[in-house]
């Protein structure tokens, strides 16, 4: 008789820890008792595993391919996994950590995390000093004994969402989580996981809300800081991560980052700050090449609690000013992408959450 | 422990994944002080939610 086992995709989740020591499991003893953040995504999805596999008719066999000419090679690949979820204090930040491999702490405790050319690492792969450079164990959970665990897991990609008429205003996350770690092996990346569930800590349920958007500035053609009423916002972040090397393992030696990018869009009102007038005109900022300072704050601008984050950002835009037209009138569709501005960061970004990155 | 709700801070907190009373909850959101206990109210400093309020008990001057 066949088995009744029913797995919902509700019952599957993963967490994330970080590592100490680039791409090795915290906990390879048996069971993993290690203490990993349930992430707050609806549905966890799988770990793919990258690798090589060759397929040829081998000359002599005749019409059929043999069993023996297949080749399945695990070292030298990748693993990657696509995440989305609603941002949280810590998951915004630790995922940012994760993608720009950058994080500044002050106060108790704000984390800024800025793409300008000189703080990001260019590379990973050496030693670890209090959860920088960031790397991490991710453990994906579908049933007791049935995990898989993937180490030295970054972020490759993520996309900062904000829109006031989805998920209610909350700023989602999404993007791809990738390993250079693709050979299972006892002490790394490995399968048939038996996570002690009991040790994980929940998901957070504070979240950030665009509706709490104190605070919403673009300079425009001949006039400088004026304030947009938004309708969306979406910045993507890539580092271009390439694995390097091999061990003994055929695991990666390090991961290197040949450029940090980041792009989007603003949707915003065509109102009398924003039009096609001489002193305001969008389209004469695209005409010119113009470099714009662009500044999204959450919450009163003093990021002081959780829920609350300022994006500061330094744009160019990369096409003609679409329209967004609706009910509401025509909105500018802004498509842009984050430059250096002489000392001023490309873009910028911080968030309230108490607890150091050493914590995560 | 004495803490006072930081105002236009606390709409954004799950009030069932906090520590602290409903009743309490209700009056740190309009800015009021609270006296509660130390571990809900450390949970709700932590999130930068409230601000701790000092005790103003002095020793009486010996004359």
């Amino acid at each position: 008789m066949a088995d009744t086992r029913v797995l919902p995709i509700s019952s599957v989740k993963y967490g994330l820890k970080a590592e100490t020591t680039f791409g090795t499991g915290l906990d390879s003893s048996g069971a993993d008792g290690t203490a990993y953040l349930t992430q707050p995504v609806v549905q966890a999805q799988k770990p793919t595993f990258n690798i090589h596999r060759e397929s040829r008719l081998l000359s002599g066999r005749g019409s059929v391919k043999n069993a023996a000419d297949t080749v399945v090679n695990t070292r030298g690949g990748t693993v990657t996994m696509p995440f989305e979820m609603l941002a949280t204090p810590r998951t915004l930040a630790q995922h940012l950590l994760l993608v720009g491999q950058e994080n500044g702490q002050s106060g108790s405790i704000v984390h800024e995390m800025e793409i300008d050319g000189s703080s990001n690492n260019k590379s990973i792969g050496g030693t670890i000093t209090s959860g920088l450079p960031h790397s991490c164990n991710l453990a994906y959970y579908p049933f007791a004994s049935e995990g898989i665990k993937v180490c030295g897991v970054i972020v490759s990609d993520l996309t900062i969402s904000g829109d006031v008429a989805a998920n209610g205003g909350l700023i989602s996350l999404s993007g791809n989580y990738y390993s250079g770690f693709s050979s299972p092996v006892s002490t790394s990346t490995s399968t048939e996981v038996d996570f002690t569930v009991a040790n994980w800590a929940a998901a957070e349920t504070t979240y950030i809300n665009v509706l709490d958007a104190d605070t919403r500035t673009l300079d425009v053609d001949d006039a400088s800081t004026l304030t947009f009423i938004m309708k969306s916002f979406n910045f993507n972040i890539s580092n271009g991560v390439n694995r390097v090397g091999f061990d003994t393992n055929g695991n990666a030696e390090a991961y290197v980052f040949p450029e940090y990018v980041v792009t989007g869009d603003l949707t915003i009102k065509y109102d009398d700050q924003f039009n096609y007038l001489a002193t305001n005109n969008v389209i004469q900022d695209f005409l010119d090449g113009d470099t714009l300072s662009l500044a999204i704050k959450i919450g009163d601008g003093t990021v002081s609690s959780e829920g609350e984050m300022n994006i500061l950002a330094e744009i160019q835009y990369t096409g003609d000013p679409g329209q967004d037209i609706s009910e509401a009138g025509i909105f500018h569709t802004l498509p842009f992408e984050c430059v250096q501005n002489s000392s001023t960061e490309a873009f910028k970004i911080t968030t309230f959450k108490n607890e150091a990155v050493t914590v995560w | 422990m004495k803490i006072k709700g930081r105002e236009n801070k606390l709409h954004r907190v799950n009030p069932n994944s906090v520590l602290c009373d409903v009743d309490s909850f209700g009056k740190l959101k309009e800015g009021q002080t609270v006296d509660i206990d130390e571990e809900a109210a450390s949970q709700l400093l932590d999130m930068g939610m409230a601000k701790k309020i000092k005790s103003n008990n002095k020793k009486k001057e010996s004359k």
